[in-house]
């Protein structure tokens, strides 16, 4: 617990951090040149978007009630509410992942995040996606508090929350994962370099690819400068 | 032995080093070495079974062989030859080898490197063979395989060497002088598997360029030995040279010095593109198109040139009984069998006689390849043909299983006399050949093709202009006003077209003639052979009654079926269907187009220009890769291969298709035809770029992206072909996105213009044949197309599209009456006329917000707006830029913004604004705050419309939704969020001409500032339906959409189709699902069961689309 409220307020500093250095950017016309060149934008979006996700997993795991409710606690996020879980292990997994998704998002390689829900069989029976595209040139000209990146992220956390209305129940004991579509060629550095020791990233098999008669359902989708985002849910039709 | 084997191989690797350091050790060991041998070589002898066919024979075995080097080297001792551990330039006769890397190649230039079956089968013979047959590469000589090939181009990565597919070279004899860096040229792949020794004379087909002739008369006898043979297996053209021998008609294919790989590459496709000289018939369409309008522009800016032919039917009128006047008159002019008779022009012996046009010109048998099984490949074909046909009679099965089988070479044209024996077009030779044993081939002769064509558009061009070229031998021509001036009738035309063209030409051309396009196309079939025919219209009902679905012009094989599947076989059958039914069955176009054509109606005009839709470039033959690399580099010099086309019509496009043609699974791996692709399947994908590109590399990327999306094997790819789509003029709109205001502002030619009087703009439209020489005409990026090159012509287009043109034309109330009354009648009725139409279908006018959020930045005669009558309506919180003059637009040219809230006005900006553009901007938003948005907004009344030029444009775009608006041509709705503090950035293009053109030295200040702003990369524009992208917009207007019609248009319903599918490209499903789920509710609601069937034919079309793209489907509650 003590680590999830720890991480959220590293976070927070990020963007604190960042602001910063952006609204100096808007003020002053040849600093933003010279901070542009400096300053990894690709990092930047990396970092929003890996901490967006992070509560986005734990709130979908809580809503698809992946595990017991016990074990999630109400956090505030995004100025709404949102379930982090506080089992540690469970925490580690998310972090750990997300810490590997991100030089991907990075370097704009990943095209698709899916958080798959999988059956006691490990067929999935739905799996959140979130496509993720950069626009071309990255610019932070305009919103300089990213204001509008937070509102727009608000809104899918809010959407996540009520996405059970439109989700059929899922059958007892299942379980999730992480997926990454990467774009091409993005699967060899991806096994050179790996961020942390012994927690690699594996070819997902088949069977965890493989949905039978998938339904989609889009949730919510945003546009802004630094990141295209849109969230959909592929749903088996059949899932019992 | 094995001794030797390592000191070859250290030699080898020593190279250089082992030959230049030849001191005395080497060449003592050399000579004992030597000396070993003949010890060992007459003990050999002695012991029997020897002989002294390889007497003089001295090899140097290189590199694993089998046999063994060991083995052949007991083979060269027992039968008198030579074995050299050490390569001697002077006395080593034959390297013997089965691979050879690519330096050892150039190395060994100029020596026999000879495969070592060459031993073996001489052992076997008894005699020393000819080492010819065995050599491992072909050194070709002089100019015609100077070439590159795709495989050497990778000869760093090297792969294919290791690959069971080598890369065996042909020799040549006489060809130790080649040149060097001649020698890895042809491009040559053998199968080493021992079934592919039974090889043929290699059939190049298609191409009966010298380069294979050559080849097959140097290596034809030969290869029918068994065990011999390579396999010739490339494209001849591949192999030419790339900067000389290029025939003067394709442009020369582009080669820099630099950059080798690339030009190597790319040279291979521009190269197959300017010999293939199927590519280039088929290009000449739009030579002889621009043949035609050259000469309308030179008609233009010379005057009246008197047309000679025209002149001379002048004279001759009076002998002409004059058959009153024709209301209209097409002219369909088709050369008889074209290719045929051009190839027996000047061979009065083979008149009269079954002639066939094609590249084989043998017996019609050819030996079979390895790999090939024709067989299966007739199978298929006959399957899908007995498909389509049950009542076809199984074709005489092949009976011969020998290595011959029948011709693949297709024919290409025939005579009559062959038709009549059952030959037809685009059948394989060795089939005709055995319906008709007569039937004598006739080489392909493209200079007399081209000199006849030329020859018979000049003769028509002696006549008129109005020409409209189909293809090299078949042309449209619109004889109304020919006839109506000479006075004479169509039939007597038509004669005289038809001497003129023979006597010039000397071959026949068959002339119908019909009130349309439609009725002249099916007239030219009664008048073949040699004749012309004139289908009136009283004889047209009965005559088209009797037709069969399948000769109407777009009803092809598949179409047939499917129509005799509906119990249709003849047009009359098919004027019983109901067109809704034929629209449900094809698709709304197709349907109507089917329902108008089984009724001789057709609209379309002779066009002497056509709109590009697409460009592209593709192969199918003698596509065989080895590896992804080569596909790619295929691809990127394909993508060249586009973009020099693009370049070429002045186009860029944003839509990327890779098609690719894969063998089907389970069809042989050679096909029977040779270099063919064989049975295949076809796949496509597509791709929408940021922007419309028009260059080589970026759509390279894209297409080697999508090709890898594909997974697919690169060795099974037969065929592979880039499209480029919505196309735009490149000239106008790049220079708009990278011109700063700045620019715009200095630069010349650009005076300001007062805002027009509306009143006295409005009825411009409909007095169309005015040009109008508008300035901002190259500003506006929404027109890609008006270059000043084609305005010349466009009058022409006003002329002939007036009668029909719907324009929307404003409220009775708004039209100045004196305008209206200094109009020519027949112009005036109309306006009266659809005002009455008006009234009875209420307005579907709906809002077109531009952009949700634009800066506060408007301009323009903004005043006289908001002044005007449109105030009242005009939603609040909007502004409207009027921009005068936008071509091809009769609609309402304003463009209404949405402001954005008040907070997020840049203070700094506001102040820099005129004084009067403060007061409108504050009294807009004063009425943001009263007023509440409404609906209905009378925006679609003809605001100002100056559209002299590109009418016929108009008539389209209004054809498909009178809600269109102008503002949707505009790059427009940026995000909300983008509001940056330079209004400028967020302006469209036009929008900034204008700004700088009416707020003159006020905005100043701004300019210094904008070009810096202004991104690269412009924002990609949102979707949008007619104009509109904000939800509340889009709700809007299907809510009048669906509540005011009661039967839904099929170009309105395709429209939202298109926007739907424009939001799964944009990747935002999730408006696509509530647009989606909107009209669900609405159209499902509607009493009309019409749209519910229009909402099943969206969904399914979006289902289908969201299916291609995420592989599900939406999940509808």
């Amino acid at each position: 617990m003590l680590n999830i409220s720890l991480l959220i307020l590293n976070f927070t500093m990020k963007i604190k951090r960042y602001l910063y250095i952006y609204s100096l950017t808007t003020s002053c016309k040849f600093y933003r040149l010279s901070i542009a060149q400096d300053l990894n934008f690709g990092q930047v979006v990396a970092d929003i978007l890996c901490e967006f996700l992070e509560v986005a997993i734990h709130l979908i795991l809580y809503v698809r009630e992946v595990y017991p409710s016990g074990i999630f606690q109400k956090k505030k996020k995004y100025n709404v509410p949102v379930q982090m879980s506080c089992h540690p292990e469970l925490n580690q997994y998310i972090q750990d992942t997300l810490q590997c998704v991100k030089p991907l998002i990075e370097k704009n390689d990943a095209e698709k995040v899916a958080v798959v829900i999988m059956d006691k069989e490990h067929h999935p029976v739905e799996r959140f996606v979130f496509e993720i595209s950069q626009p071309p040139l990255l610019s932070i000209s305009s919103d300089t508090l990213l204001s509008h990146v937070e509102q727009l992220l608000r809104a899918f956390i809010l959407k996540i929350s009520v996405c059970d209305a439109v989700l059929n129940s899922n059958p007892p004991g299942c379980s999730f994962t992480v997926l990454v579509h990467t774009r091409e060629a993005a699967t060899r550095n991806m096994e050179k370099v790996q961020v942390i020791k012994d927690f690699p990233w594996i070819v997902a098999d088949e069977q965890e690819v493989h949905m039978p008669e998938p339904r989609l359902i889009p949730l919510k989708t945003m546009t802004s400068e630094i990141v295209k985002m849109q969230l959909y849910v592929e749903e088996r039709a059949q899932k019992t | 032995m094995s001794r030797d084997g390592s000191s070859k191989k250290r030699a080898n690797a020593g190279d250089d080093n082992g030959w230049a350091q030849r001191g005395g050790y080497m060449a003592a060991k050399v000579s004992k070495l030597h000396e070993q041998f003949h010890l060992d070589a007459r003990e050999k002898q002695k012991e029997g079974g020897g002989s002294q066919i390889f007497h003089g024979v001295a090899i140097y075995v290189n590199g694993y062989t089998d046999p063994s080097a060991d083995e052949l080297r007991r083979l060269m001792m027992l039968h008198g030859g030579q074995f050299h551990v050490y390569y001697s330039r002077s006395i080593t006769t034959h390297i013997i080898a089965s691979n050879l890397p690519n330096n050892k190649i150039k190395e060994l230039k100029g020596e026999k490197v000879v495969r070592p079956a060459w031993i073996t089968d001489s052992v076997k013979a008894g005699c020393l063979l000819s080492y010819l047959q065995y050599q491992l590469y072909a050194k070709q000589k002089g100019l015609n395989f100077a070439g590159v090939s795709l495989l050497q181009n990778h000869e760093g990565a090297g792969p294919s060497h290791g690959l069971p597919k080598q890369n065996l070279l042909l020799n040549r004899p006489s060809s130790k002088e080649a040149a060097p860096g001649r020698m890895n040229g042809g491009l040559h792949h053998e199968k080493t598997s021992s079934d592919c020794r039974s090889t043929s004379a290699p059939t190049p087909h298609h191409d009966p360029s010298t380069t294979a002739a050559d080849l097959v008369s140097h290596q034809g006898p030969q290869h029918n030995h068994p065990g011999t043979g390579p396999v010739y297996h490339s494209n001849p053209t591949r192999t030419r040279p790339l900067s000389d021998q290029n025939p003067p008609v394709a442009g020369a294919p582009s080669s820099k010095p630099s950059a080798k790989l690339m030009v190597q590459t790319g040279g291979i496709i521009s190269e197959y593109y300017s010999h293939s000289r199927f590519h280039q018939i088929s290009t000449w369409r739009i030579g002889f198109s621009e043949y035609v309008n050259e000469l309308h522009s030179k008609r233009r800016t010379a005057g009246d040139v008197p047309l000679p032919g025209k002149e001379r039917l002048r004279r001759c009128a009076p002998q002409f009984p004059s058959q009153g006047c024709v209301k209209s008159c097409i002219l369909h002019v088709d050369m008889d069998c074209f290719f045929a008779s051009v190839g027996i022009r000047d061979r009065p012996d083979l008149k009269g006689k079954p002639v066939a046009v094609t590249s084989n010109r043998g017996p019609g048998r050819v030996a079979l390849r390895p790999g090939a099984n024709p067989q299966l490949e007739q199978q298929y074909y006959q399957r899908k043909r007995s498909n389509a046909d049950p009542g076809v009679s199984p074709m005489s099965e092949s009976r011969e299983q020998d290595t011959s089988v029948l011709s693949m070479a297709e024919i290409a044209s025939c005579s009559y006399e062959a038709r009549a024996a059952g030959v037809r077009n685009g059948m394989f030779f060795g089939k005709a050949k055995q319906l008709c044993p007569a039937l004598q081939s006739v080489p392909y002769d493209f200079e007399a093709y081209k000199e006849v064509a030329m020859a018979m558009y000049e003769t028509l061009a002696s006549y008129t202009h109005d020409i409209e070229a189909l293809s090299c031998d078949e042309v449209l021509i619109d004889a109304t006003t020919l006839l109506l001036e000479l006075g004479i009738g169509p039939e007597d035309l038509a004669r005289a077209i038809r001497e003129d063209i023979k006597e010039k030409t000397g071959c026949s051309a068959s002339v119908g003639m019909g009130s349309n396009i439609l009725l002249a196309r099916l007239a030219t079939r009664k008048a073949k052979p040699d004749g012309h025919y004139m289908l009136r219209s009283e004889e047209v009902d009965d005559f088209i009654r009797e037709l069969s679905v399948t000769s109407l012009p777009g009803v092809g094989p598949v179409m047939g079926r499917k129509l005799s599947g509906m119990g249709v076989k003849t047009c009359g059958d098919l004027q019983h269907v109901a067109q809704s039914q034929l629209q449900k069955a094809f698709g709304p176009r197709t349907g109507q187009t089917l329902f108008r054509f089984c009724r001789g109606l057709d609209e379309r005009l002779v066009r002497y220009e056509k709109e590009r839709k697409s460009v592209s470039a593709e192969m199918n033959y003698n596509i065989r890769f080895t590896g992804a690399e080569e596909a790619e580099a295929f691809l990127t010099s394909l993508s060249s291969e586009v973009q020099r086309r693009l370049q070429e019509a002045g186009q860029r496009g944003r839509r990327v298709t890779l098609k690719v043609m894969v063998r089907k699974a389970g069809a042989p791996a050679e096909s029977a035809k040779y270099g063919g692709h064989g049975i295949c399947d076809h796949l496509a994908r597509t791709v929408t770029l940021a922007q419309a590109t028009d260059s080589g590399p970026l759509i390279a990327s894209a297409v080697v992206k999508l090709y890898h999306a594909m997974k697919l094997p690169a060795q099974e790819l037969r065929g592979v072909g880039i499209q480029v789509q919505q196309l735009e003029g490149a000239r106008s709109a790049p220079e708009n996105h990278k011109r700063s205001i700045k620019e715009m502002l200095l630069g010349p030619g650009l005076p300001a213009r007062p805002p027009p009087d509306p009143g006295s703009e409005q009825v411009k439209p409909t007095a169309s044949g005015l040009p109008s020489g508008s300035p901002p005409l190259q500003l506006s990026p929404a027109e890609p197309v008006p270059g000043t090159s084609r305005d010349p012509h466009t009058p022409h287009h006003a002329r002939t599209t007036r009668l029909n043109l719907s324009i929307e034309v404003p409220s009775p109330s708004q039209v100045d009456r004196s305008v209206l009354e200094a109009l020519p009648a027949d112009l005036r009725e109309q306006v009266e006329q659809s005002w009455t139409r008006r009234d009875r279908r209420p307005s579907n006018a709906l809002h077109h917000a531009a952009g949700p959020s634009s800066p506060p930045f408007g301009s323009g005669p903004l005043s006289d707006l908001l002044s005007g009558s449109a105030l009242s309506v005009r939603p609040a919180g909007t502004l409207l830029l009027e921009i005068p003059n936008q071509p091809g637009h009769s609609g309402p040219t304003g463009i209404v913004l949405e402001l954005p809230d008040f907070s997020q006005v840049d203070p700094d900006v506001f102040a820099a604004l005129p004084r009067e553009l403060q007061d409108e901007l504050r009294s807009a938003y004063h009425r943001k705050q009263n007023a509440q948005p409404q609906a209905k907004n009378p925006l679609l009344q003809l605001k100002q419309p100056e559209a002299g030029v590109g009418v016929a444009r108009v008539k389209r775009r209004y054809k498909r939704k009178n809600a269109v608006s102008p503002a949707k041509k505009v790059p427009s709705p940026q995000k909300r969020h983008v509001t940056g503090n330079s209004p400028a950035k967020v302006l469209p293009p036009s929008m900034r001409s204008r700004e700088v053109m009416d707020n003159g030295p006020s905005t100043s200040s701004l300019n210094q500032e904008t070009p810096e702003v202004l991104s690269p990369f412009p924002p990609r524009a949102a979707p949008t339906l007619a104009g509109a992208s904000e939800m509340t917009d889009i709700r809007t207007l299907l809510r009048e959409w669906v509540t005011s019609i009661s039967e839904p248009m099929e170009e309105d319903v395709l429209q939202v189709v298109k926007y739907c599918t424009d939001l799964i490209e944009d990747k935002d499903l999730e408006k696509l699902d509530l647009v989606i789920k909107y009209m669900k509710r609405l159209m499902q609601q509607s009493e009309e069961s019409v749209w519910s069937m229009a909402f099943d034919f969206i969904l399914d079309n979006v289902q289908m689309v969201v299916q291609q793209a995420y592989g599900s489907t939406l999940k509808m509650a």
